[in-house]
């Protein structure tokens, strides 16, 4: 069977499934849209052999936040000793980071702070910036995440800043 | 967190030759900082995420496609260009106050190629929500596309026969996969997929899914400008399609062939 075939077969398996990520076309489901990301990623794999990369480009900022919550969510101050440029590189692998440029977020509290009601106090633009920041992966974690046990305490820390 | 899809409205693109122009006289920039328009800034803006959704992290080697980007007559990419448009017409409230906060900033001409913050506001509040709209691009960019590389007259001729033909089908999109084989056996698999989702969206539009306009949006990402290079091939290759005998009913005769080959 020639490849564009076997691609074709490939979307009429996804044809059968219904997925109605949208409601009216108006505004998208979540949970309908996570399904959707998770077929989508799980034919990654299959997609590479017809030359289709199915892979995620992700702010600089964006991708640190991932990394940084999967290696120290259960960690209550980031360690003195740690070499930021590792987790950089981990983020630069995992996703298509779109600028490299590192003037800014040059230290993990930065990119990612542990306390971000001490850390940004009164800077309430920048702390809506981080909150923005966060709304993003909370919506298909699953697409960004490895360490799936890290992704709950995420949530859950985006919560505790947007309740008011 | 409540996500719209996005509408598509009428907008003013004003060309980045249009723009420089006006900064320039004589061929010297204005000295001073400029504050520019709102088109013409939301206009840039989109050339902004016309390059990086293509190059990511583009560097020195990127700067002839970043030209062909600026110079906007590459068809392909303008057609990126202006989803993006789209994109910044649907910020919500928060990325539209960063905007606005842009908007007000001025600027030096020659610099706001580099402008961090125009950076920043291109990759989270624009390419980062790509993963999600990554559908809506494909939609948009097949219907689009599909203007250039199809001929009008050719599928109004065809188009109704080739609707009967595949509704008679099983399994159309293969139907259509092996007459797009049929005309061209020497393109990529990724080209003619694409092919295969454009036949399908102008002759049984309904049908695409989401999956496949996703798909669309992955291959034009990465494949761009090769794209635009072999725009003559791929006409070439969809009035060949479309011309081809495509029931099979026909030929069989009456009664017979029914229900055969699915």
């Amino acid at each position: 069977m020639s490849n564009l075939l076997e691609v074709i077969q490939a979307i009429n398996i996804q044809g059968k499934k219904i997925r109605k990520i949208t409601r009216n076309d108006k505004t998208y489901d979540n949970e309908e849209l996570k399904s959707f990301h998770k077929d989508l990623k799980e034919s990654s794999y299959l997609m590479k052999g017809f030359k289709i990369v199915i892979k995620e480009s992700l702010s600089r900022r964006r991708a640190l936040i991932v990394i940084l919550q999967e290696y120290f969510f259960k960690d209550i101050v980031y360690p003195k000793d740690m070499i930021f440029e590792f987790y950089e590189n981990k983020a630069n692998s995992r996703f298509i980071v779109e600028n490299r440029d590192k003037t800014a977020f040059k230290t993990p509290q930065e990119a990612h702070p542990k306390k971000p009601r001490e850390y940004y106090e009164d800077k309430n633009h920048q702390m809506y910036h981080y909150i923005k920041s966060l709304e993003l992966l909370c919506l298909l974690p699953d697409s960004y995440f490895e360490k799936t046990e890290a992704i709950e305490p995420f949530i859950k820390l985006y919560h505790d800043l947007t309740d008011k | 967190m409540v996500l719209k899809t996005l509408e598509f409205q009428k907008h003013t693109h004003i060309p980045y030759s249009v723009t420089r122009a006006k900064y320039f006289s004589n061929g010297i920039i204005t000295e001073n900082p400029i504050q520019l328009t709102s088109d013409e800034i939301k206009s840039i803006i989109s050339l902004f995420f016309c390059f990086k959704f293509h190059y990511p992290n583009f560097d020195d080697s990127k700067v002839p496609e970043i030209i062909t980007i600026l110079n906007e007559r590459n068809l392909v990419f303008n057609i990126t260009r202006d989803f993006g448009r789209h994109m910044i017409e649907n910020l919500d409230n928060y990325y539209k106050g960063w905007l606005n906060h842009i908007e007000k900033t001025t600027f030096h001409f020659d610099k706001i190629l580099k402008n961090t913050e125009i950076i920043n506001f291109v990759e989270m509040a624009l390419l980062d929500f790509m993963i999600i709209r990554n559908w809506e691009f494909g939609k948009f960019f097949i219907q689009e596309f599909s203007k250039i590389i199809i001929d009008s007259t050719t599928l109004e001729r065809n188009s109704l026969s080739i609707k009967r033909a595949l509704e008679k089908e099983n399994d159309y999109l293969k139907k259509i996969g092996e007459k797009i084989l049929e005309s061209d056996e020497n393109l990529e698999t990724n080209e003619s997929l694409l092919l295969v989702i454009t036949l399908q969206e102008r002759i049984i539009k309904n049908t695409v899914l989401r999956y496949s306009y996703t798909l669309t949006s992955y291959i034009v990402r990465e494949n761009a400008l090769e794209l635009s290079l072999k725009i003559d091939t791929y006409k070439k290759t969809l009035s060949k399609s479309l011309n081809l005998k495509w029931s099979i009913d026909i030929d069989k005769g009456k009664g017979k062939g029914r229900g055969r080959g699915r």
